[in-house]
């Protein structure tokens, strides 16, 4: 197989963008660019990005819709990146050279938050490699079991792929699984609990880490623990299908497919409890570095140039609406997003976050947040008429400022960035050298002629003494990097979704009309709005189960809960009862004993259960 | 990178996805959806029984948008199966999958086990015949087909997001060209005919010719499918018969009174002015609800049947559908006279749902004349 040329154009292209991306402060893996076709492109696509999976046909499914475009909806593929070390990245070979500088770039920022977001801290960096031995692991078992067997059971696992515990990513993982065969000999001792061994590098510190003795002891405490029939497990398991690994009687093969599964999902997790601030944080990234805005920002004391050339802009501008076009129903991921990113930026470089913010109710503060701010920082340095005539000062100031950006002496990108001049401003006075050094010189002889002189609102005295101290503004871009860190999506949107920016981005809750079979907009209200946005992300919207008993009527029988919210009526927390029991009959597959699900059927709570043979629906007896 | 590794899958996919739709192959054929459709059109059928179960919510979910809108006013329409509209959440539209009509006959005649038509052994012509049937990528210009290098470099760019729907502009790089190319079919063994006889009387209802032609419909397009190069003849009649084209014979709504030999009668004429029945395997399908215009025209038609299509048919096959103004008698009276032929065989057709039995009545391996 040819691997495609990169061509010495791509190349500039790569280097350049690289070479930009590190100047403003995006920290990456190596990263490795390739070129593919369309139909490679298609196959990556499937496989997540990787090039090969274990054989399933839930590939070939995904394969058959990407040729017929119908998972890219609103997003052209252009790019495919993957979370390991060095980074993976596909580029689609007919991508016109503006096209590709814009997924390069993007790719660069996908490749940063990979390697920094604090969720992916714990993934595995040599996915590639592992990823391979799954596969490998896999067809071995074709070989020796046949493909229909072993198909068949991975259809059964993927049917429980879901049911894990997004948030025990960082709890060490057990290494069980690679000692099945001890384990197995453990399944003599009463209820197969096994002990996890602390996850240490398979060196010999294993022996003394977990020396056989304390072992023993700790089994044995078990034990007598389990004698008392204690309840199994003692708080109710979310990830159930690593409960089923460890607990259930699986052949070797079949408990080591489990777990591929498992460490797969486990590996992607991440990905989904992140990709909104992903996709932000690379559109975002694009923008900036393709249109090089930063000029624009007083605050922001580079001057990096776009990359992009002039007749490349327009038709730059034409795809990246193309990703950022707003749906009617849903959210576009990469739009929200990356506008959240702005707004954080935005409102960090104007101080509008903290309690001085959030506990402000005078409609003149809120109104002209960047006058208040001004004054506020005034008011901590200058009483009295000192402090008067500093105010007269900005206020002239920002005056001239607007003279001069009509005249074309200082290019102002928005005429809300002139209180940010201000703060410039001052540094150049304190001695500190700008690049409008030049034109704040001019602008000292032009305060004398231009004389504004206004009162201060009397709210904004008391507003600025309740919170003791200046406020730092210009740190929004600081601001970003940090958030890219330390957020995922439920805390990114819990912290940073305010009214004002569902007012501006039009957001809206949607609900769905079972009469006609149609969904309308059924609020505007920010709370809900925000309500309903973190209830879709917990949990990719799925609904929790859980493990509650295992050893169910005392006969070892399964019992799961459906973990209901108070976010929905129950009503509408009914789950597909056809899909919930034909995935009780794939546990049961698995647990080999009866499984019971306390769930919601419409108004009342129910058990279903299946016993290997039928399923039945009984009303819980409380 | 190793290009390729998912053609398996694929493979596997499109095998499971044709064992579902094997399975309600009944479904689709008896729609009647699909009558009059081309071999090469494409039906795109919904399969639903691909997903791998999960716990799921039953109810459709509302969720967060955008955009301009009163409160209470419309946004989108409800797919089935709790599947909502929204773009957010990938991988829950409803699985679709493209099939030729030729591939759904081809199932039919598998799910069926229709054999080949037997070929009885008629003079045999040899040779191979090449037809500029298939497409390849490369290829002189004067052989160039323009629809499908067009198509090509149209998917092209929808799919990588460059086409412009204000000023579309389809340029095809070298990767996009299509051109004909030669396949060698090896000349058929022997040449076949089948002709289609339908009864468009007055006693047959829209519903009863509607199963006639859906019985011809779905075993012409097996046949087209299995056979390159067939030959049909269609005939219909009431109290006369009179040739008609394919499109006629499934739209036609003729209703006099009935004489079966007519349609025999015709069939006979027609078969022999343009071939030789020594060199053709013929094939000859009847539909009727069985209310022949008396006795004598019974006798009539059986005498057609025996001293001048009997002779040099491979097969004659006889569908009678039940209709509450036919009397049925034709099939008692065909059976009676006849008794066990190997060359006839019959079918009772009651409703849709006796449509693939019938089917596999006339043309299922082994099947000796059945009568019910």
């Amino acid at each position: 197989m040819r691997r495609k040329e990169i061509s010495k154009e791509l190349k500039t292209i790569i280097e350049k963008t690289k070479k930009k991306s590190k100047e403003y402060g995006l920290d990456f893996f190596e990263t490795v660019f390739e070129i593919v076709d369309f139909e490679e492109m298609n196959e990556l696509s499937s496989y997540v990005g990787f090039p090969s999976r274990y054989p399933h046909w839930k590939f070939g499914m995904e394969y058959t819709q990407f040729k017929k475009g119908y998972n890219y909806g609103l997003m052209k593929i252009y790019e495919m990146v993957i979370n390991n070390n060095p980074c993976y990245a596909y580029l689609l070979e007919s991508n016109e050279m503006v096209d590709q500088k814009l997924v390069i770039a993007h790719v660069y920022a996908h490749s940063d938050f990979f390697k920094n977001n604090t969720e992916f801290s714990k993934t595995r960096r040599n996915m590639i490699d592992e990823i391979a031995n799954h596969g490998e692991r896999v067809r071995k078992y074709v070989d020796l079991f046949g493909r229909e067997t072993i198909e068949k059971f991975i259809d059964t696992c993927l049917s429980l792929e879901y049911l894990i515990d997004p948030n025990s990513i960082f709890i060490k993982r057990k290494e069980c699984f690679h000692n099945l065969e001890e384990e197995l000999e453990l399944e003599e001792k009463g209820l197969e609990k096994r002990l996890p061994k602390i996850e240490v590098e398979r060196t010999y510190m294993d022996e003394f880490i977990n020396p056989k003795s304390i072992l023993e002891e700790e089994t044995k405490k078990l034990e007598e623990k389990n004698k008392k029939t204690e309840k199994f497990p003692e708080e109710p398991e979310r990830d159930i299908l690593f409960f089923l690994i460890e607990n259930s009687k699986l052949k070797r093969w079949q408990a080591d497919i489990l777990s591929i599964i498992w460490e797969e999902i486990y590996y992607f997790a991440p990905q989904i409890k992140t990709k909104i601030m992903n996709e932000g944080w690379a559109a975002y990234w694009h923008s900036k570095i393709m249109t090089g805005s930063d000029k624009t920002n007083p605050l922001i004391d580079s001057s990096l140039a776009a990359i992009l050339d002039d007749d490349e802009f327009i038709n730059y501008a034409e795809h990246h609406s193309g990703i950022t076009t707003v749906p009617r129903v849903g959210i576009n991921q990469y739009k929200i997003g990356l506008e959240l990113f702005r707004d954080i930026e935005d409102r960090w470089d104007r101080g509008k976050h903290g309690k001085i913010y959030e506990e402000a109710t005078d409609i003149s503060i809120l109104d002209t947040w960047d006058d208040f701010i001004a004054f506020k920082n005034l008011y901590e340095e200058f009483k009295n008429l000192d402090l008067k005539e500093k105010w007269y000062e900005y206020l002239t100031f920002k005056k001239v400022v607007k003279k001069m950006s009509d005249s074309g002496d200082l290019y102002l990108k928005y005429r809300e960035d002139i209180p940010l001049h201000w703060h410039k401003y001052l540094e150049f006075k304190e001695g500190k050298e700008n690049r409008f050094s030049k034109v704040y010189s001019k602008i000292e002889s032009a305060l004398l002629e231009n004389k504004v002189e206004e009162e201060i609102p009397e709210p904004w005295f008391e507003h600025a003494s309740k919170y003791p101290g200046k406020i730092k503004i210009g740190k929004g871009r600081e601001k970003i990097f940090e958030v890219r860190k330390i957020y995922n999506d439920i805390t990114f949107i819990d912290t940073f979704l305010t009214k004002e920016f569902c007012e501006k981005h039009k957001l809206f809750v949607y609900d769905y009309e079972e009469k006609n079979n149609t969904y309308y907009i059924s609020d505007r209200d920010f709370q809900k709005i925000k309500q309903r946005l973190l209830f879709s992300l917990t949990n990719a919207g799925q609904p929790i189960v859980e493990v509650v008993d295992a050893n169910y009527q005392n006969r070892g029988e399964l019992y799961l809960k459906h973990k209901l919210t108070e976010e929905l009526d129950i009503k509408s927390q009914t789950l597909d009862i056809k899909k919930a029991e034909a995935t009780l009959e794939n546990i049961y597959e698995i647990w080999k004993k009866p499984v019971y699900l306390e769930t919601v059927l419409d108004d009342d709570l129910k058990i279903f259960s299946y016993n290997g043979e039928k399923h039945k629906k009984l009303d819980l007896v409380n | 990178m190793v290009k390729g590794k998912i053609k398996g899958d694929e493979k596997r996919f499109n095998d499971i996805v044709k064992q579902i739709i094997r399975k309600d192959l009944g479904k689709y054929i008896t729609s009647g959806e699909l009558l009059g459709k081309k071999k090469d059109n494409i039906v795109s059928i919904p399969i639903k029984s691909l997903e791998i179960p999960r716990f799921k919510y039953g109810k459709h979910q509302g969720g967060v948008g955008s955009g301009e809108g009163e409160l209470g006013d419309l946004i989108g329409i409800g797919k089935e199966e709790g599947h909502s509209e929204a773009g957010d959440k990938p991988g829950e539209h409803i699985l679709e999958v493209d099939v030729t009509l030729e591939e759904l006959a081809q199932m039919l005649g598998e799910e069926l086990e229709l054999p080949f038509l037997e070929d009885k052994g008629k003079k045999n012509v040899e040779g191979e015949v090449e037809k500029l049937t298939s497409i390849r990528k490369t290829g002189p210009e004067g052989l160039r087909q323009f629809k499908r290098t067009y198509k090509e470099a149209l998917r092209r760019s929808l799919q990588s997001g460059q086409y412009n729907i204000l000023k579309p502009r389809i340029i095809p790089i070298r990767d996009d060209f299509r051109y004909r190319s030669w396949k060698t079919y090896p000349r058929p063994e022997s040449n076949a005919l089948i002709v289609y006889i339908m009864d468009v009387s007055g006693s047959m209802g829209d519903m009863q010719k509607e199963i006639a032609r859906q019985i011809s419909f779905w075993v012409d397009t097996w046949i087209e499918a299995r056979y390159h190069g067939i030959e049909k003849r269609f005939i219909i009649h009431d109290a006369r018969a009179q040739e008609v084209n394919r499109e006629e014979f499934f739209t036609t709504r003729e209703s006099g009174g009935t004489k079966i030999s007519t349609g025999y009668e015709k069939a006979h004429n027609v078969i022999t002015s343009y071939y030789n029945p020594d060199e053709w395997n013929i094939y000859v399908m009847h539909f009727s609800d069985g209310d022949n215009w008396g006795e004598d025209d019974n006798k009539k038609a059986f005498s057609v049947l025996d001293e001048k299509l009997l002779p040099y048919t491979n097969l004659f096959c006889y569908g009678q559908i039940t209709s509450q103004y036919g009397s049925g008698q034709f099939l008692k009276d065909l059976t009676n006279y006849f008794g066990e032929d190997e060359k006839i065989r019959t079918s009772i057709i009651g409703d849709k749902e006796g449509i693939l039995k019938c089917i596999k009545e006339f043309f299922g391996k082994n099947e000796k004349k059945r009568n019910k």
